[in-house]
C-alpha cells in the first residue's frame, strides 16, 4: 500500500516529463518534417494544402544549372577548407602539447572567430580584403573566410584527443629506434586518424552551411546557401523545400559519420 | 691496456659517473656513481620520489643528466638520443601500440632498424615463443589479458637484443599471484638470454627475490649497494634497515667490544651484541636493528634463564599469519619489541597478556648509523 502512495506523485512527474519531452522534440523537428513533406508537394506554391505526391522538385532542383554549379562549388570549397583547417588545427594541437610563451594569448587568437558575431566577421573580412586589394571570389576570399571560420572548431575537436595522448607510447616508439617523424607517421597519426577524419567531416559541414561571412566576400560566385538566398529573394522558387532537404541530409550525414568516428577514437585511447 | 675497440667486454656495461639531475629547484639525483656489470639483474629500489625512475630514464635517454656522464659499453651516451641507444625499456604502463596487433608491436623495433622481412618474421616468432605468446600473434593488443600484455611488452623490447633492458616497475599493476608468476618469468628470461636487466621497483620483496644486486635509493642518493643478502643481513643505515623487511629499531649507545667482531650496544637496559656493516665507521651511538624473526620468545613460566635472554615482558598483541605468528611485547623496562615465531606449535602456547621471555643470539642484531 505504502508503495502505491509513494508511486503516485512519482507518476505525475513522469507524465509531466513526457509532455515536456514531446513538446521539445515537436518544436525541434516539426519544421524539418514540414519542409520534408512540402518538398514532395505537387503544387507550384510553396505551402499547404498538400495536392499530391511528386518528386519533380528534386528533378527540377538538380536540373537547374545555377543551383547545380553552386552545389558543386560548396562541396569542393567544403573539402578544401576542411583539409586546410584540419591540417592547421593538427599542427596547432601538436604545438599546444608543449609549453611555450604566450600560449594563452595564442589560444584566444585561435578561438576568436567563434565569439565574433558572423555579420561583424563578414564586415571585418570585407574591409581586410579591400585593403589587400584582393578581388572577391570563391577560391580566394571565400576560402580564406571559411578556413578562418572553421579553424577554431577543428582545433577544439582535435586538441582534446592529442592532449590526452599518452606520451609514453611515443617514448616507447623512440626507444625502439623511431625518429621523431617516424613516431608521428607510424604511431601518433594512425592512433588519432579517426579523430582527424571526424574533424574534417565537421569542418566540411560547417563550411557547407556558412552564409553570413560568405555573402560579404563572395563577389559574383555562388555557394549553395548564397544561391538559395538569392532564389528566395528573387523568385520564391518551388524547388526550395527539395533543396533544403538535400542540404540537411548532406550536413547531417557528414556530421553523424564524424560523431561515430570520434566515438571510436575515444574508446580506443 | 685495452684499446677503445674492445672496450666493452671486460668493463661494466653501464657506468654512471657523477650523475646529478635537478628539475627547477628540486634535486632528483645527487652525484650518483654506479657500475652495472654485464649480464647482471640489477634493481634500483626505493620509495616513490627517491630518484630511481629518473635515473632509469637518464640511462634510456628520455631525460638528460644535469651533470655527469653515462657510459654504455664503454662509450659515453651523453649525445646519443634514445632512438640510437642500445637500451630498451619496458614502461610502467607498458605503452603498447594500441592500433597494432601483437606481431606488429613486437616487430616495430626491427622494422625501424630496416631489417629484412624474413629475418623480422623469424626473430618475432622466436621472441613470441620465448614469452609463450605464439598463439596470440595476430591478436589486437586490446584483446589481451594483463599478463599477456606484459609478455608483449617484454617481447617487444627483448626482440631487439638490447645490451641493457630497462624495466620501470612494469609489474606494479598486476594482482599478487600474477605478479609472482611474472617475476619468475622475468628472472627465467634474464638467465636464459643473458642480457643485463635494470629493474626499478618500490617493492623490497620483489627486488630481493629477483636481483643479483640492489641499490637502495632515497632522496636522490644511493644509500646502500649490495647483494640482497648483504642488504638484508648487514644494513648500513637506519633507513635501509627500516625499508628492507621488518625490524625492531632501538636507539642505542655503544658500551664496548663484545668480541668476535661484535660491538655491545645498549638501549634502555637491553644489551645486544651487534654485527656492523664492514664499512660502518666506529660509532658511539646508533640504532640497533633486530629483525622480528631474530627475536626469540617463550613463556616466562616454563623456562630457566639462558645466556641469550635480553628482556622479560608481556604480550600486548598476537597476530597469526599462517606461516608464522607475530607478538608485540612490552618489556619490563617499557620498550616495545616485536618477535616473530615460525614455530607455530610453540606459538600456540603463548596468548595475549602472557608473561614472556625474549632472547636474541649474539650477532643476530645489527648496529646501524642513524640517518
Amino acid at each position: 500500500m505504502s508503495a502505491g502512495l509513494a508511486a503516485r506523485p512519482y507518476r505525475a512527474y513522469k507524465v509531466l516529463l513526457v509532455i515536456y519531452a514531446v513538446t521539445f522534440f515537436v518544436a525541434l523537428y516539426a519544421p524539418l518534417v514540414t519542409i520534408a513533406v512540402l518538398s514532395f508537394n505537387d503544387s507550384s506554391i510553396t505551402g499547404f494544402p498538400f495536392r499530391g505526391f511528386t518528386t519533380r522538385w528534386y528533378a527540377s532542383a538538380l536540373g537547374n544549372p545555377q543551383l547545380l554549379s553552386a552545389f558543386l562549388n560548396s562541396v569542393l570549397l567544403g573539402i578544401v577548407a576542411a583539409v586546410m583547417a584540419t591540417t592547421l588545427a593538427l599542427l596547432l594541437a601538436m604545438a599546444f602539447r608543449r609549453d611555450f610563451r604566450m600560449k594563452g594569448a595564442v589560444l584566444n587568437l585561435i578561438l576568436a572567430p567563434i565569439v565574433v558575431p558572423g555579420i561583424v566577421g563578414g564586415i571585418i573580412l570585407l574591409i581586410f580584403f579591400g585593403y589587400l586589394g584582393m578581388r572577391p571570389s570563391l577560391w580566394s576570399t571565400v576560402l580564406v573566410a571559411h578556413v578562418n571560420w572553421v579553424l577554431p572548431f577543428a582545433f577544439l575537436t582535435l586538441y582534446p584527443r592529442l592532449h590526452g595522448f599518452d606520451s609514453s607510447v611515443e617514448e616507447a616508439a623512440m626507444d625502439l629506434g623511431a625518429r621523431r617523424h617516424q613516431v608521428f607517421a607510424y604511431i601518433v597519426f594512425p592512433m588519432i586518424r579517426p579523430a582527424v577524419i571526424a574533424t574534417m567531416l565537421f569542418s566540411f559541414s560547417l563550411s557547407f552551411d556558412e552564409f553570413i561571412r560568405t555573402i560579404f566576400v563572395i563577389g559574383f560566385d555562388r555557394t549553395m546557401p548564397i544561391q538559395f538566398w538569392t532564389m528566395i529573394i528573387e523568385e520564391l522558387a518551388p524547388e526550395l523545400p527539395a533543396m533544403a532537404v538535400m542540404i540537411i541530409v548532406i550536413s547531417s550525414v557528414t556530421a553523424l559519420i564524424g560523431f561515430a568516428l570520434m566515438g571510436k577514437s575515444t574508446r580506443r585511447s | 691496456m685495452t684499446s677503445p675497440a674492445d672496450s666493452g667486454t671486460d668493463g661494466p656495461i653501464v657506468a654512471i659517473d657523477g650523475v646529478s639531475k635537478s628539475f627547477g629547484g628540486f634535486t632528483a639525483l645527487q652525484r650518483i656513481d654506479l657500475d652495472i656489470a654485464r649480464g647482471e639483474f640489477f634493481s634500483l629500489l626505493g620509495p616513490s620520489g627517491c630518484g630511481k625512475t629518473t635515473l632509469l630514464r637518464i640511462i634510456g635517454g628520455f631525460e638528460d643528466a644535469s651533470t655527469g656522464d653515462i657510459r654504455i659499453n664503454g662509450r659515453s651516451v651523453r649525445d646519443v638520443p634514445a632512438f640510437q641507444r642500445a637500451t630498451n625499456m619496458i614502461f610502467q604502463h607498458l605503452a603498447l601500440f594500441p592500433h597494432m596487433n601483437v606481431t606488429d608491436n613486437v616487430a616495430f623495433g626491427l622494422k625501424m632498424k630496416r631489417m629484412d622481412r624474413a629475418s623480422i618474421a623469424i626473430r618475432v616468432a622466436t621472441a613470441l615463443e620465448q614469452v609463450r605468446l605464439k598463439e596470440f600473434a595476430t591478436r589486437p593488443v586490446d584483446q589481451l589479458s594483463g599478463g599477456q600484455r606484459q609478455r608483449v611488452a617484454m617481447a617487444r623490447a627483448l626482440v631487439n637484443d638490447p645490451d641493457v633492458l630497462l624495466l620501470d616497475e612494469p609489474l606494479g599493476a598486476l594482482d599478487l599471484q600474477l605478479r609472482l608468476h611474472m617475476q619468475e618469468e622475468l628472472r627465467r628470461l634474464q638467465r636464459s638470454l643473458g642480457n643485463t636487466f635494470i629493474f626499478v621497483t618500490h617493492d623490497q620483496e620483489e627486488a630481493m627475490r629477483m636481483s643479483d644486486r640492489i641499490a637502495v635509493m632515497d632522496g636522490g642518493q644511493i644509500r646502500q649497494l649490495g647483494t640482497p643478502e648483504d642488504i638484508y643481513e648487514r644494513p648500513r643505515s637506519r633507513f635501509v634497515a627500516s625499508f628492507i623487511g621488518h625490524a625492531n629499531l632501538l636507539p642505542a649507545r655503544v658500551i664496548g667490544d663484545a668480541g668476535a667482531g661484535l660491538v655491545m650496544a645498549e638501549c634502555d637496559g637491553i644489551r645486544l651484541a651487534c654485527r656492523t656493516h664492514p664499512e660502518t665507521p666506529p660509532l658511539r651511538t646508533g640504532t640497533i636493528a633486530v629483525r622480528y624473526e631474530k627475536v626469540g620468545i617463550r613463556p616466562a613460566a616454563d623456562a630457566a634463564a639462558a645466556a641469550d635472554d635480553i628482556a622479560t615482558g608481556r604480550v600486548v598483541e598476537r597476530v597469526y599469519f599462517g606461516s608464522a605468528v607475530r607478538f608485540q611485547v612490552v618489556g619490563s623496562n617499557g620498550t616495545t619489541l616485536t618477535a616473530q615465531l615460525a614455530d607455530v606449535e610453540l606459538a600456540r602456547s603463548i596468548a595475549e597478556n602472557d608473561e614472556v621471555i625474549l632472547s636474541c643470539a649474539p650477532g643476530a642484531a645489527v648496529l646501524v648509523e642513524d640517518d
